[in-house]
């Protein structure tokens, strides 16, 4: 059994009559990739800013690697957060803001930081509020990735960064993580190209917790069934039915349910087409309101 | 390295820079102005006199604005490198209070070296440091330890202005600059009326004006408030979410 990394209990932020997380219960195990998805507002910035003590939980509790993490020093020294939004020294230049990160993080590899700013084209030199939005990703990734602290958190990392740096960063922190195996959450929008890097998917929504599943399972479970409406109607009977929609006399269902062999069996009719859903579908069917 | 000693590294290296380069501008501006008549002769209006510079006077401002204006960046930056509100609080106090020591000693040390450069620029150096005005027979300990505590008040003010304007934002800057400038206009019409001469008479009591050992027990007093300021300022920080 794995180490259990984080915990949270009934776990609620509120501002007035606004909340930001409601009763928010999750366990997440230590050495896995986890992405936190949800749509805009659901919560999982409040989430990630409760972990690492930048703000208060109005209820509930939150234990990383067993012990409450409220302005605990000794948890927040294993924890490196790259948020989304700006908390750098403008003034400072970027080889500055590396060495403060090393004097921070015990396991901070400077060379390796070295390597990632060269390969991503950072130059150390300029001062923090010359480096464009891209670049300021950039430097997040380089400093949670060059951390090693025993959980990194990123929040949105690849803002602002085009196609192949995006996939660049994925590469490298696949790599990097089977090289030093640790614990990463990642928040992102970015489902579908992100989804494979993912170990375990958190959804929220509206500051509830929707689905906490490993993403091969995720993947498992979705499936569109398509055919003639009254076959459809008849083989989804029963199942757990997350969208349909009737093209023509075409009718589409998309089911999310484990399926077992009988119930299978039950879908994989001549006059029935079975397909996988696309992840970042399935997010949007998971977390709309209709 | 423990965390505190950490956060103490990079708060101590950021202020002494800063501090360096603050010593070194006022210096240069001071021998700038010092040359300016003798390089225009003709602006030589006056004498040769050179009044006396104060300089714990410019330090004090320079602490309140170094202080002030890097408080928020500084508690964002340590809080995104995982240190807790007590570590950050404990290094901002210990660092604060270096730079109050190190302004007062420089102020120490002006005050002796002054003189002989001015007089070595031909200016005859007058007038009284204001120290010396206000309490009689001093000691250059007893005014080095006056101007440190002096400098520890601005800085555990500043740190509470720094806190409070971190929480309350833009309304607190707006209000206690708005009822500074309304008490500093005041200030002489309560001197002027009688039935609020208290006020009057309680500054005259914390700066101990017109006690024998006045500039001691006064530096006692700053360090008593600067206290409460510094555990203010505690009681503020320990539970303040991040603003961004």
């Amino acid at each position: 059994m794995s180490e259990v990394l984080l915990e949270t209990n009934m776990l609620t932020k509120n501002y007035g009559d606004v909340y930001a997380l409601k009763d928010f219960t999750v366990k997440l195990d230590c050495n896995k990739i986890y992405g936190f998805l949800g749509r805009n507002g659901a919560g999982k910035t409040t989430f990630l800013n409760i972990v690492s003590s930048r703000i208060f939980a109005t209820d509930g509790e939150v234990k990383i690697f067993g012990q409450d993490s409220f302005n605990s020093q000794e948890i927040l020294s294993k924890i490196c957060y790259m948020p989304e939004k700006n908390l750098f020294i403008g003034t400072m230049r970027v080889v500055e803001i590396l060495k403060s990160a090393a004097l921070f993080y015990n396991g901070f590899d400077m060379q390796y930081a070295q390597e990632l700013c060269t390969k991503f084209g950072l130059q150390t030199k300029k001062k923090y509020k010359a480096l464009s939005r891209g670049y300021e990703s950039i430097l997040r990734i380089v400093i949670g990735l060059a951390s090693r602290a025993s959980l990194t958190i990123f929040d949105e990392p690849v803002l602002g960064l085009d196609a192949a740096v995006r996939d660049m960063f994925y590469r490298e922190l696949i790599e990097d993580y089977t090289n030093h195996p640790r614990s990463f959450i990642i928040s992102t929008h970015l489902i579908e190209e992100s989804a494979n890097m993912f170990e375990e998917v958190v959804i929220i929504k509206e500051g509830s917790l929707v689905k906490q599943l490993p993403v091969d399972e995720l993947k498992e479970m979705a499936r569109y069934v398509s055919g003639k409406a009254a076959s459809v109607d008849e083989a989804v009977a029963g199942l757990n039915l997350i969208h349909s929609e009737t093209v023509g006399a075409t009718k589409i269902c998309a089911i999310f349910d484990r399926l077992d062999d009988e119930k299978l069996k039950k879908l994989t009719r001549a006059d029935l087409d079975l397909s996988p859903i696309p992840v970042q579908k399935l997010f949007i069917y998971l977390t709309s309101n209709n | 390295m423990n965390r505190v000693s950490k956060c103490l590294y990079f708060q101590n290296k950021n202020m002494l820079k800063n501090t360096f380069l603050y010593v070194l501008y006022y210096t240069l501006a001071v021998l700038l102005l010092m040359l300016l008549p003798i390089i225009f002769k003709g602006l030589r209006i006056g004498g040769n006199a050179y009044g006396k510079s104060n300089f714990y006077l410019p330090a004090g401002i320079f602490t309140f604005a170094y202080i002030v204006s890097t408080y928020k960046e500084t508690f964002n930056y340590l809080l995104l490198f995982g240190n807790t509100r007590k570590t950050i609080f404990i290094s901002s106090i210990v660092t604060n209070t270096a730079m109050s020591l190190l302004l007062a000693v420089i102020s120490l040390i002006s005050t002796f070296v002054e003189a002989p450069i001015a007089n070595w620029f031909g200016y005859d150096s007058i007038g009284t440091d204001l120290l010396d005005f206000i309490y009689q027979s001093n000691s250059w300990a007893s005014k080095l330890l006056f101007i440190a505590a002096f400098l520890i008040l601005l800085a555990a003010f500043s740190m509470l202005y720094g806190a409070l304007s971190y929480k309350l934002g833009k309304v607190f800057t707006i209000v206690f600059w708005v009822a500074f400038g309304v008490a500093f206009v005041s200030l002489p019409i309560v001197a002027a009326n009688s039935k609020l001469n208290f006020i009057i008479i309680a500054i005259d009591l914390f700066f101990c004006f017109e006690a024998s050992n006045g500039i001691l027990l006064a530096s006692i007093n700053f360090i008593l408030l600067a206290l409460i300021f510094s555990s203010l300022t505690y009681l503020l920080s320990r539970r303040q979410p991040q603003v961004d």
